[in-house]
């Protein structure tokens, strides 16, 4: 079916689809590959947009925009958050595209909550509860190294207990559990070296 | 002292779409006030991605055989190790029906969530696989509920 101009792929063989089998309820089967495939536009496909290049300035009304410039044509989204960017704002990193403030977060650290424009949801994050039980957990395989790992695991599980742990937020049961199993293990430790000693 | 890394404050609500986890990390779907989060966890590390509603060109869906083909090599599997627990005597026939079990068991964890699929999301200038979405009732029930969502969004200007 085209749309503007512009025919509706079938997201398997990128055949065209004909327009009984474009926003449809159900699955329908491609001419050419025989594949299943159910396609559902929006009304911004209608428009017929194509990428700006070189700080584009917008066309029509309905054109995506750079999150920045408002009046600039969208060219690429961030890897890091998925913003749209124009030409102007794109910043290449490698093979990444990034907006300047993801590439200031990536050079400074992460920002503050308040700090990000939007919904606030920062684009990549650590998390310090899965470090800790895997400090915690894994080590136990090769036993003597818990050691030196037991006490890791309860540094980083105690220093980090307030961070928030994900974009998401995430129960303390990592936390709780890599606490646990590491406290078992220094306290094996302790019983351990105190027979040795006595 | 409020912690440089906290969360955000943004409500959002889980979306249809679980995906098991693999070496490669798992996908979770959000839904924002005005955007769909994607979330993928890699282990130690967690990235978000969103897309917004504005910018969301087209939802695509394509049924993958990985269904069939996961039924017909279980199915297989527990007949083989069945045929062998027939064969096989005393404590070793437990142990060899037990093995059964477990393909048996696996089918209908296969066989009851339907058909695989892959989905697709298009913005204007990117498109993302949607790897929590691996069923087709899963999209079903995500297209459902972002349909009036995004149409609502695109319908109103900016």
């Amino acid at each position: 079916m085209p749309i503007n101009g512009v025919p509706i792929a079938c997201p398997n063989c990128g055949a065209a689809l004909p327009d009984e089998r474009v926003d449809q309820p159900r699955l329908g089967r491609c001419e050419i590959c025989g594949r299943a495939v159910r396609v559902v536009t929006f009304p911004l496909l209608r428009v017929g947009y194509v990428p700006g290049r070189a700080g584009e300035s917008l066309q029509a009304d309905g054109e995506a925009s750079c999150f920045y410039h408002p009046h600039k044509r969208a060219a690429v989204p961030c890897d890091a958050c998925g913003r749209f960017l124009c030409s102007l704002c794109d910043v290449e990193l490698g093979r990444r595209h990034l907006c300047p403030a993801c590439v200031e977060a990536e050079l400074c650290g992460p920002r503050a909550p308040d700090a990000a424009p939007s919904s606030g949801v920062p684009g990549r994050r650590f998390l310090y509860d899965s470090l800790a039980l895997t400090l915690a957990v894994w080590p136990l395989l090769i036993w003597p190294t818990t050691l030196v790992t037991a006490p890791m695991a309860v540094f980083v599980a105690l220093r980090h207990w307030r961070s928030a742990g994900g974009v998401i937020a995430r129960t303390k049961a990592r936390m709780t559990a890599a606490l646990a199993l590491a406290g078992v293990q220094l306290a094996g430790w302790a019983v351990l070296l105190y027979r040795w000693i006595y | 002292m409020p912690d440089a890394h906290a969360t955000t404050t943004t409500a959002y609500r889980r979306l249809p779409g679980r995906q098991w986890l693999r070496m490669t990390g798992r996908q979770r779907l959000y839904l924002g006030p005005d955007h769909i989060l994607v979330v993928e966890t890699h282990y130690m590390s967690e990235e978000c991605v969103r897309f917004y509603f504005r910018d969301i060109h087209a939802i695509t869906v394509v049924r993958t055989g990985g269904w069939a083909a996961w039924n017909v090599v279980l199915a297989t599997a527990a007949a083989l190790v069945a045929l062998l627990a027939l064969a096989a005597s005393g404590g070793l026939a437990i142990f060899v029906w037990a093995v059964a079990g477990v393909f048996a068991a696996a089918l209908v964890a296969n066989l009851l969530p339907g058909p695989t699929c892959s989905c697709r999301i298009r913005t204007v200038v990117s498109e993302r696989r949607l790897s929590a979405v691996e069923r087709l009732r899963q999209a079903d029930r995500l297209i459902a509920i972002l349909h009036p969502l995004i149409e609502a969004a695109q319908a109103t200007p900016p």
